[in-house]
């Protein structure tokens, strides 16, 4: 046992109580993970709302942030109520060994947040170093590279930039470009580099083989839900935007052979199933989605137990699990 | 490289003299030894004097280069890649020609269908 004071204790009870949270949530979301899963394996290409796939899925794997911080939020309330000015207490190894999981854990996320802008900030200036700036329209000046093979992408957090290579200028048509924009920009306007950014900073706890396949379904139906932003139930833009895909795959193809990167091929494992499902969802093209009564539901339901944390008599069941954590 | 391109294989001495702009002769010299060191030019020596040339014609060089930034792009660390950016297709990637020919055919097929539809009926 170790004596602690006040606010080192406050400190050690946030992290603690977060990381068991954390776990807790981590655990339940692992679990729940391959269900989820199999029910989209089973929609495929039938999928009828990839959008609000893609909400649950990042609910999903976010699960554990939302459990760690409410557990970390009502323990630090019950201190904070019933444990106003009171001195130094003994703490065991246990609560200290969860406070300094809680603090690795905490820093890891930090550290991939700082490298990831760290990157995304490099990548940018060694662009804009390079390209010129081409004006588009309904969005801010793209950056155009001097490249050959094809690139059309959204780069960036805070102030994404569209990047465009030469080659893929070249090659599509105003129709194919502007198909092409419009999926960007349903990508800026979703925010997915944000949550691509969340999701690639969240640690698994060693539940990586259950949990990074629903990061990988993520990443491939938010491609779905841009391309049914991009088309909004227009069969012309659909049609312009499977296009714009195909020439893509020829190009890139065809750079390919041209590069002295052969090895690059072994990323194009499952790309052409990929490929085919996209182009055949955008083939029968669907009308946007309405409301999504499940998803407002869950909201509500996060809400409704978020306020009643603040009940007196859970405040009191909690100090009684903060009093057993802490000795 | 655009003089070497231009005129042939060169010694230090004429590339300088060749250049738009006055530069130090040990400039030039260091310039094209990093050049021969990087694998772009060939080197022999003639009168206690190095002659270069370029080891790949103009045309080789782009086509070498094509590619090569969103090849790197591509083929960074999956996190960086990942976190931060949004491409439409995963572009550098070998697809199956035929496959492509049947969804091109497929999506051909729509069109006409769209077109031959009445016009108001697009969307």
């Amino acid at each position: 046992m170790i004596s602690l004071g006040y606010f080192p204790r406050l400190i050690c009870l946030l992290l603690a109580t977060g990381m068991v949270g954390y776990t807790a949530g981590t655990l339940l979301a692992s679990v729940a993970a391959p269900r989820a899963l199999r029910r989209l394996e089973r929609a495929g290409t039938r999928l009828e709302h990839p959008d609000r796939a893609v909400r649950w899925l990042l609910g999903l794997r976010l699960f554990p942030l939302f459990s760690g911080g409410l557990f970390a939020v009502g323990c630090l309330s019950s201190f904070l109520w019933l444990e106003q000015g009171r001195g130094a207490e003994q703490a065991g190894v246990g609560f200290l060994l969860c406070a300094t999981a809680g603090a690795t854990a905490g820093g890891v996320m930090l550290a991939r947040v700082a490298r990831a802008a760290w990157s995304s900030r490099r990548l940018l200036r060694r662009i804009a170093a390079e390209a010129e700036e081409l004006a588009m329209p309904q969005a801010a000046p793209a950056l155009v590279i001097a490249d050959a093979a094809p690139l059309l992408a959204l780069a960036g957090v805070w102030r994404p930039r569209l990047l465009v290579s030469r080659g893929l200028l070249d090659a599509l048509t105003p129709e194919q470009l502007e198909a092409g924009l419009r999926h960007e920009r349903a990508h800026q306007r979703a925010g997915d580099n944000w949550k691509r950014l969340l999701l690639s900073s969240v640690p698994a706890l060693g539940l990586g083989s259950r949990l990074t396949p629903v990061e990988r379904m993520w990443a491939r139906l938010v491609e779905w839900s841009a391309d049914e932003g991009a088309a909004s139930g227009d069969r012309l833009r659909s049609l312009s935007l499977a296009s714009t895909l195909i020439t893509l795959a020829r190009l890139g193809s065809h750079s390919l052979q041209c590069s002295t990167v052969s090895f690059l091929a072994q990323f194009g494992a499952g790309a052409d199933r990929e490929l085919a499902d996209r182009v055949q969802r955008l083939l029968a093209v669907r009308s946007p989605a309405g409301i999504d009564r499940w998803g407002i539901g869950a909201a509500i339901g996060g809400l409704l137990l978020t306020a009643m944390l603040f009940q007196p008599a859970i405040l009191h069941a909690l100090h009684e699990v903060v009093e057993v954590l802490v000795h | 490289m655009e003089v070497l391109w231009r005129r042939g294989n060169c010694n230090v001495r004429q590339v300088v003299e060749q250049l738009p702009h006055a530069l130090a002769y040990t400039t030039v010299m260091t310039t094209l030894d990093r050049l021969f060191k990087k694998g772009l030019l060939d080197r022999e020596k003639e009168d206690r004097a190095f002659v270069y040339g370029p080891r790949l014609s103009r045309a080789e060089w782009e086509r070498q280069r094509a590619g090569q930034f969103v090849a790197s792009f591509f083929g960074s660390a999956p996190p960086a890649r990942q976190a931060l950016v949004s491409y439409l297709l995963a572009a550098v990637e070998e697809y199956d020609a035929g496959l492509l020919d049947t969804l091109t055919h497929e999506i051909q097929i729509r069109r006409s269908e769209l077109e031959a539809a009445d016009p108001s009926d697009k969307t």
